[in-house]
């Protein structure tokens, strides 16, 4: 699924270079589930940048489902995006004048996908909002926003989910919420990488790759992942 | 994506700023107002003037005295003036001249009848006067050749004038006091209409021979009428006519001579100066307004960088983004346009009422909808540099923004 092998991305300020990638190399299989940690500015965000093709490695091949993804142009990489990627932020990115449905529409709209309405409401149901297609953002919570920007990842089908720090702006117990709806969709078929630095999150994971100053300090499979729901059984919901 | 949803994305954006988004739209809708407003008014200008000289005849040709600045400033009494006598001329050796009407018109003349005053002109001609400027009369005679041979002091009232001064009595027979000289009433013309800025109806018309022997004393007219059979002469006997005058004038052009069709070219440039002047106004106007759209659809991209980095993130292409933002700022100009078009008929519509039909304003469609296409392509300029900020931002920049 993802072949990433001796990639390097070097930022130009000014004078100054910096290496936020040095040669790091990573293969994830179809429905695997990986958690990627490290500290700020360890390089896992740039590394999240460019498995979302939303950037190019300055040196490396990076190969998604087996396209060569490293040397595309900027609207080869869009569509890529588009149809094989799924993002979900940390700051869920919703656009606030749009509803649920709207929201969840846009990736279809930019693919010219017929039957968006239908497809968008399944994705909704898919995350638990049926119930609440036409909320504005504003009119949602925290755990719900999160929600609907998952279902706006999965709308258009994609191979891979890519989440950064999808919990963070979030209590404790809907980001369990959150990443029981991850390890449902994982369980269903879909490969996911998980950026967070929390590491109770990460061990919900098959595997956490870790990070520090720019390379891969140490892979280790996770044994008995924890499972989402079943921690939400045990604690008690909060007040 | 389609424009339907680009369109649908840029009205809900406008519909979520709405003062702004109103505001923005003031300099178009300005710009085209005025543009609309001022067209309006010119062509409607031109169709009156078309319509006034096809209902006098297109065959007239008229000859004022016009002394020019030269000979006023060496003294009156060198400047030959138009007289009896040239118009005789004109009809004894112009042969494609069938009616030559020689006129002293004296503006501001007070009619006075038992103590009633009534204010209008009195213009001295000849028989020929009624058929060459078709006044029909609703009661009585038009003044004959015996009347003018013998200096006769009867007079045709116009139709305001007879309201006026008779207002419950017949007016013929009635006497009427006009610069020292007593007129008796043998005719009541019909309703005219104000045409070419003189008004007929408040004409009171005596034989031109009663005016110079016991007003002016003198032999002289300010402007002659004359008529062709046949339209396509008329132009061919301007021409005669003022080679006859400039012959009988010692070769001073103390005088114009003008076709109807000349008239018509001259009011018709006169016109379009106008019309580049205002247009010009309006397009200022415009400009402005494109200024401010400009202005409004970057900050705009600024806000909504996020946005902008989202869609990228899901699919969104270069060019999506730009035609987003290309219809938005089209979307802004082209509802001030359409708003533009519609303040500028409302305004048309407005003098229109106002001058009673003295300036019939009046609206072409094709200036509507260059009117709207215009304001859709100042959209489209003013907006290519927001659009093109917005389709090279940077994904990744763009969704950290704050």
């Amino acid at each position: 699924m993802i072949q990433a092998s001796d990639i390097h991305k070097e930022y130009r300020t000014g004078d100054v270079v910096v290496h936020a990638l040095s040669g790091v190399s990573l293969t994830v299989e179809a429905g695997d589930f990986v958690a990627i940690m490290g500290p700020s500015g360890s390089g896992k965000s740039t590394l999240m940048n460019l498995l979302g093709c939303l950037d190019r490695p300055t040196s490396g091949s990076y190969r998604l489902e087996g396209i060569e993804v490293s040397s595309l142009s900027d609207d080869e990489l869009a569509d890529i995006r588009n149809a094989r990627i799924g993002f979900v932020f940390q700051t869920f990115n919703l656009l606030p004048r749009m509803n649920a449905l709207g929201n969840v529409e846009i990736p279809l709209l930019y693919a010219g996908a017929r039957k968006r309405r239908e497809r968008s409401r399944r994705a909704l149901e898919t995350v638990g909002l049926g119930d609440r297609v036409r909320h504005r953002p504003s009119e949602m919570s925290g755990g719900e926003q999160q929600r609907v920007a998952i279902a706006r990842a999965l709308v258009n089908d994609p191979a891979i989910i890519l989440a950064d720090e999808p919990t963070g702006n979030l209590d404790t117990r809907t980001g369990e919420q959150i990443v029981a709806i991850l390890q449902d969709l994982n369980r269903q078929g879909k490969t996911i990488l998980l950026v967070t630095h929390e590491r109770d999150l990460a061990l919900h994971t098959h595997r956490i790759v870790t990070f520090r100053d720019g390379v891969a300090i140490s892979e280790e499979p996770v044994a008995t992942p924890l499972d989402a729901r079943s921690v939400l059984a045990g604690s008690p919901p909060a007040a | 994506m389609g424009f339907l949803q680009s369109l649908r994305v840029a009205l809900s954006c406008l519909a979520a700023n709405k003062l702004r988004s109103i505001l923005t739209m003031l300099g178009v809708i300005i710009g085209v107002a005025s543009v609309i407003s001022m067209v309006s008014i010119i062509e409607g200008a031109r169709n009156q003037v078309v319509k006034q000289f096809e209902e006098m005849g297109s065959r007239l040709i008229i000859i004022f005295f016009s002394p020019d600045e030269r000979e006023k400033g060496e003294g009156w009494s060198h400047v030959e003036f138009l007289t009896i006598r040239d118009a005789e001329a004109i009809r004894r050796e112009c042969p494609l001249v069938t009616d030559v009407s020689p006129e002293l018109p004296m503006d501001d003349t007070e009619f006075e009848v038992a103590g009633e005053k009534f204010k209008g002109r009195l213009v001295g001609c000849q028989p020929e006067y009624a058929r060459l400027h078709n006044i029909e009369l609703a009661a009585g005679r038009f003044f004959s050749q015996k009347d003018y041979d013998s200096w006769s002091k009867v007079c045709i009232v116009g139709h305001a004038v007879a309201e006026d001064l008779w207002p419950d009595e017949d007016p013929i027979g009635q006497s009427l006091r006009a610069r020292g000289v007593t007129f008796t009433v043998v005719g009541v013309a019909k309703r005219k209409g104000r045409a070419m800025g003189q008004d007929p109806d408040k004409d009171v018309c005596a034989p031109l021979s009663t005016l110079q022997k016991r007003i002016t004393g003198d032999q002289r007219v300010w402007v002659m009428w004359a008529q062709t059979a046949d339209v396509h002469q008329t132009e061919e006997a301007a021409d005669q006519i003022w080679a006859l005058l400039m012959r009988r004038h010692g070769n001073q052009p103390d005088f114009t001579v003008d076709s109807q069709e000349r008239l018509l070219q001259a009011i018709g440039q006169i016109l379009r100066i106008f019309g580049i002047v205002f247009g010009g106004v309006g397009g200022l106007a415009l400009l402005v307004g494109g200024i401010g759209i400009m202005n409004i659809m970057l900050v705009s991209v600024t806000e909504r960088t996020r946005e902008i980095g989202l869609r990228k993130a899901v699919g969104a292409k270069r060019r999506h983004i730009m035609v987003q933002f290309l219809t938005e700022s089209m979307t802004l100009s082209g509802i001030g346009g359409i708003i533009g078009v519609a303040l500028g008929a409302g305004l048309a519509w407005v003098v229109r009422a106002v001058t009673k039909g003295d300036l019939p304003t009046h609206v072409p469609i094709w200036v509507a909808v260059g009117g709207f296409c215009f304001a859709c392509a100042v959209g489209v300029f003013f907006g290519l540099y927001p659009a093109w900020r917005a389709a090279r931002l940077d994904p990744i920049q763009a969704l950290r923004y704050e």
